[in-house]
């Protein structure tokens, strides 16, 4: 009889002797105006515990010096420039600009960080959702100065512009560059395998310890999800749906992916999905493909150089590029889908 | 060649290993528990074997958390968007609604867990 109870504590001590190295980690906290999530794998808790700390001080940060309407720094840049003079921009924020020009530059102005004046029109600059759509003739006369960033110069420490309708609002690009900085963090503490998802929206590194990175893409119209994909060491997805930010206005839906070109929501698809290695790119791309439609989506992916795209169409029928396809493991069997 | 006692050995040892070869590669990943963060730092793990309503204060009001039928939604919640209730019911691992102006969010915990991470 003792020779059992022997035996059973030492198989309750092997029990105990779990390997670290084949433990997740997960963290969850709210910074960035969302929710963060960090999962981490192939390192001691200590570390793993130190790092979720330090990327919710970086994701503060980040949050405050790029905010479009509370005061902070890009705040102070469009003061400047609607009052039509030339705006210091800090060392930090600079690359941003920069990146985000070079962004709208080659999605043909379909991604266009400049119209801060057009989102706050239609009340999107603020905690509380708009409650109707502008006038019509608020938003013709807006869409009279549409800011483009060809006119917009950025070099020497300072951006200028002559169009005062530039109004800098960096939400549809912001997540993924903070992303981007957040994996630069995590591989600099010597962390190889992890996930950081901003608000739905994500990059890994390295893999899970058994096996690939596997994430589920959540159905645009359904509670679950619509997809399942395993994804690649150092890649972003990045998904913009009519259903994260909107309101009804007299049994209308209006969302916040605004069009540029128009002025009122992008009106072909629901959801579009971006795997691609820069997040910031991906964010970008999620809008610009949105807002592009049915008729230029594939020529604006084509501009951005992404190949792994996949669109939703209000009547549910979804659209993948030829390299997106084999990725996708669909889990929804009812909804259409056709080649590019 | 085998006694009684023998027999009800191996048949007991056929059943155990049957049902764990379900338990390891037929199990659908649904949840037992969802893991409720508040404010991100407060954590709570709860059952979702047992219907019940929770109630969690967040940092602009409560959030009203409804189980049933091993699922878990935002019944109500003080938020303007009401995303986290548009979100409807979770029931897999991994799958995450979470109602941002309050800082609450729920997650499904489950030992076979099917995502690492949803995006959205």
């Amino acid at each position: 009889m003792k020779k059992i109870i022997g035996l059973l504590l030492i198989s309750l001590l092997l029990c105990a002797c779990s390997d670290p190295k084949q433990e997740v980690h997960k963290y969850s906290f709210f910074a960035f105006g969302t929710i963060i999530e960090l999962t981490i794998s192939g390192v001691e808790k200590s570390l793993a515990d130190q790092a979720a700390g330090e990327l919710e001080t970086d994701f503060e940060r980040m949050h405050k010096d790029w905010h479009a309407w509370n005061p902070g720094p890009l705040v102070t840049i469009n003061e400047h420039l609607a009052r039509g003079e030339a705006a210091p921009v800090s060392e930090d924020l600079m690359p941003l600009l920069i990146k985000a020009k070079q962004l709208a530059l080659i999605s043909g102005g379909t991604f266009n960080p400049a119209i801060g004046g057009l989102l706050e029109l239609w009340g999107y600059h603020g905690d509380d959702p708009p409650t109707r759509p502008p006038e019509k003739e608020t938003i013709e006369d807006y869409l009279k100065h549409i800011p483009d960033l060809a006119d917009v110069e950025i070099s020497d420490g300072l951006v200028r512009t002559d169009n005062s309708s530039v109004q800098f609002d960096l939400g549809g690009f912001a997540k993924g560059y903070g992303i981007d900085r957040a994996i630069d963090h995590l591989k600099a503490l010597g962390i190889e395998n992890a996930i950081v998802n901003a608000g739905g929206d994500l990059k890994v590194i390295g893999q899970r310890y058994d096996r690939p990175w596997r994430i589920g893409i959540r159905n645009p119209r359904k509670a679950g999800v619509m997809a399942s994909l395993d994804v690649n060491d150092g890649e972003s997805v990045f998904t913009s749906g009519d259903y994260e930010r909107y309101f009804i206005y007299e049994g209308k839906r209006y969302h916040h992916i605004l069009d540029p070109r128009t002025g009122y929501p992008a009106s072909d698809f629901i959801s579009v999905t971006i795997i691609t290695e820069d997040a910031a790119l991906a964010d970008a791309a999620a809008t610009a493909v949105f807002v592009a439609g049915i008729k230029d989506w594939q020529l604006v992916a084509d501009r951005m150089g992404l190949n792994k795209v996949m669109v939703v169409e209000k009547n549910g029928v979804i659209h993948m590029t030829p390299e997106m396809k084999p990725r996708m493991q669909m889990v929804v069997e009812t909804i259409n889908v056709q080649d590019r | 060649m085998f006694k009684t006692g023998d027999k009800l050995v191996l048949i007991s040892a056929l059943v155990f290993v049957g049902w764990l070869y379900g338990q390891f590669w037929f199990s659908d990943g649904r949840g037992d528990f969802a893991q409720i963060t508040i404010d991100g730092k407060e954590q709570q793990l709860v059952s979702l074997a047992e219907n019940k309503i929770l109630e969690m204060r967040g940092k602009t009001g409560v959030s009203e958390l409804e189980i049933n039928d091993g699922r878990i939604r935002f019944k109500h919640s003080p938020c303007p968007n009401q995303i986290c209730v548009h979100a409807g019911w979770l029931e897999h691992g991994g799958e995450f609604a979470a109602c941002l102006p309050n800082h609450v969010a729920v997650e499904i915990v489950a030992n076979n867990t099917l995502f690492d991470s949803i995006n959205f």
